[in-house]
């Protein structure tokens, strides 16, 4: 205690109690919206099948050929519902929301990206 | 003899001080700038060459930060601001680079206005002083960084190098503000 007071004044502990605190709701802000993508997008073969809107849910179902992937979108999250493919890796996925996160079924060759909505634009305009 | 007339037009200010003896006083203060520069620029490179690395880029102590606070306190916010300016130009070509620089220069501005703001107010001790220093520092680099890369994602460091920032002012302001009271009055001289 003698040392705080030695060292820092009301004034600074009311601005060190600030600027934690706007440290701390910044990063609880961050935290929440952070990179919550806000469309999906499907490609097929390297080709863009689709890209839908996160906000509604639906099923999207691709097919090529034999091939057929069933893509669920529910509540801001993505993940693929069935698969005819062999492995199953891309059905057990965890749901993909955050952007950047991506769902791949090497079998079919189907890519399901999240996409982000601010930040992308941003990067489209360095780039 | 001839430089007179430019000397008492320049240092009208140190000159209204009380007991200040103007024609040794300004030598005075170029040299303890000089100086205070030059130390600042050798804790510039002690932070170079010290091995640690927080995975962040911007995240560091800023031991030469010590100086320009000691300078802000002992000399004065002119004086201080040429020590910075000094420091970061060479540090700037020396160790940092042209965009080391600039980052250094916009972070190094912010914050020298923020201390010379709350310094005036005269409620915050050095600790405090240093501290907003630090957060406004980072603060700078960071308005600067996102002009930059034009990319606004660069705000997810935002809390990090606000804590960053603090930390690091406050771990400065406690150096600065044990120097201080052991370091001889330049004006005194």
């Amino acid at each position: 205690m003698r040392i705080i007071k030695q060292f820092f004044t009301k004034a600074d502990l009311i601005l060190m109690a600030a600027i934690i605190v706007v440290g701390i709701s910044a990063s609880l802000l961050l935290a929440t919206s952070k990179d919550s993508g806000s469309t999906v997008e499907i490609k097929l073969d390297g080709k863009v099948w689709g890209t839908y809107s996160l906000s509604h849910d639906r099923e999207i179902t691709i097919r090529d050929g034999k091939d057929r992937n069933v893509v669920k979108i529910y509540h801001g999250s993505v993940s693929m519902k069935s698969a005819n493919c062999r492995n199953q890796v891309c059905v057990e996925h965890s749901p993909i929301s955050r952007s950047g996160e991506t769902i791949v079924c090497l079998p079919h060759k189907v890519v399901v990206t999240i996409k982000g909505g601010g930040g992308d634009e941003y990067d489209a305009i360095s780039n | 003899m001839n430089t007179m007339p430019s000397r008492t037009r320049k240092t009208g200010k140190e000159n209204s001080r009380p007991g200040s003896p103007y024609s040794r006083g300004r030598s005075r203060y170029v040299a303890t700038v000089a100086l205070m520069a030059a130390l600042a620029l050798i804790f510039s490179y002690v932070e170079v060459i010290i091995p640690y690395n927080a995975g962040i880029p911007g995240v560091k102590l800023g031991i030469a930060n010590i100086v320009t606070v000691i300078a802000l306190y002992k000399l004065s916010a002119k004086h201080a601001a040429a020590v910075n300016a000094i420091r970061i130009a060479v540090a700037g070509l020396l160790f940092n680079g042209l965009f080391g620089a600039l980052y250094a220069f916009a972070g190094a501005t912010l914050s020298f206005i923020v201390m010379v703001l709350l310094k005036k107010t005269g409620k915050f001790s050095v600790t405090g002083v240093s501290m907003a220093g630090g957060v406004f520092h980072n603060m700078g680099q960071l308005i600067i960084a996102s002009l930059l890369v034009e990319d606004l994602r660069m705000f997810f460091y935002f809390p990090v190098l606000l804590f960053s920032g603090m930390l690091a002012g406050i771990a400065v302001g406690i150096t600065a503000a044990l120097i201080i009271p052991r370091l001889p009055d330049v004006k005194a001289n």
